[in-house]
């Protein structure tokens, strides 16, 4: 089972997110179709960061929320827990590169939890890509390696109508790119 | 399996005790260690809040290219972290026992003061042979 997949820019900015679950963690973003990636990819910044985080203010008193344009299922905000999981990630990977010492050279793989696995990739241009699994799976750093190589150079680095930097609310919007991701991950599922 | 350093931290994360076995890790100074286990402390909790699934632990095991950190913790919030090559056998049952040589010689020491540095000739002479006859 894989849950959900990141990547982070050189700029700690979440370019991309994908998520694979059947029951959501997130609203309802997950890009099915184009149109549906379209519409996800405008909200995911602005609308829905602010409905998010309205929506947690009001659970923290208790106050069951009333606002009905968030899916049901949504219980996080994804760009919550994009910079939850970028922050866990580079303190892990400060973590590795501290052991190795001054002249050693150390990254940071994978952790595991009893409920998840997150699996971690670093390019040498500080592009970080991140694979939620379950607890089960052997290391996909190579699957990471592969996406970066076959897939992001390929399709988002070569395409002469891509934009050279992305951001958070200008993620990665490139349909070869998408499908490529979401038929390499069925594959590995 | 060999182990490389031990770290015990306390429910609010400091860092009580911490020993090297071997070169294999950097030296740090003690300072870092502190920060280390710090950050250890908040990535574990960070961990246990972003899961896919609802209800999960903090982070178990950890792996680099060339270490496996094992974090094992108690029902009072004591973290046991044991950083190991990548081989990882019996590190369970590793840290089970260094629990037990806690309990036995941290806890039951009259002089030890709760969730603070660990300064137990007792508990370091036992730890120190019982890691020995692991690796």
């Amino acid at each position: 089972m894989i849950y959900s997949f990141w990547i982070f820019d050189r700029h700690s900015e979440c370019i991309y997110t994908k998520e694979w679950s059947e029951q959501p963690t997130y609203g309802p973003t997950s890009n099915h179709s184009h149109n549906a990636s379209i519409s996800s990819n405008h909200s995911f910044g602005s609308a829905q960061g602010s409905v998010g985080s309205s929506r947690r203010a009001s659970r923290i008193e208790g106050i069951p929320s009333v606002n009905t344009s968030i899916h049901p299922v949504a219980k996080r905000n994804r760009e919550d827990d994009a910079k939850l999981i970028f922050g866990a990630v580079f303190s892990l990977r400060n973590m590795a590169t501290k052991w190795a010492g001054e002249n050693g050279t150390d990254s940071f793989v994978s952790f595991k939890t009893n409920k998840y696995k997150l699996h971690y990739f670093e390019t040498p241009t500080n592009l970080k890509m991140v694979l939620l699994t379950d607890p089960s799976r052997p290391s996909l750093r190579d699957a990471l390696h592969d996406i970066y190589v076959n897939l992001f150079v390929e399709y988002v680095i070569k395409n002469a109508l891509s934009p050279q930097e992305f951001s958070s609310t200008n993620p990665i919007d490139n349909d070869l790119f998408n499908n490529g991701v979401d038929t390499y991950i069925k594959g590995l599922a | 399996m060999t182990v490389y350093a031990l770290y015990i931290l306390n429910k609010a994360g400091g860092l009580i005790f911490q020993r090297d076995y071997g070169t294999e890790l950097a030296k740090l100074s003690s300072n870092d260690y502190l920060v280390l286990a710090g950050t250890f402390h908040g990535v574990h909790a960070i961990s246990a809040k972003l899961s896919p699934i609802e209800g999960s632990s903090g982070i178990q095991t950890m792996e680099t290219e060339k270490y496996a950190l094992t974090c094992f913790q108690t029902v009072t919030g004591i973290k046991f972290l044991l950083i190991t090559d990548l081989r990882q056998q019996f590190v369970d049952s590793v840290l089970k026992r260094v629990y037990q040589l806690f309990a036995d010689y941290v806890m039951k020491s009259p002089f030890y003061q709760l969730d603070m540095p660990i300064r137990c000739t007792l508990f370091d002479l036992h730890l120190n042979k019982y890691l020995e006859s692991v690796s």
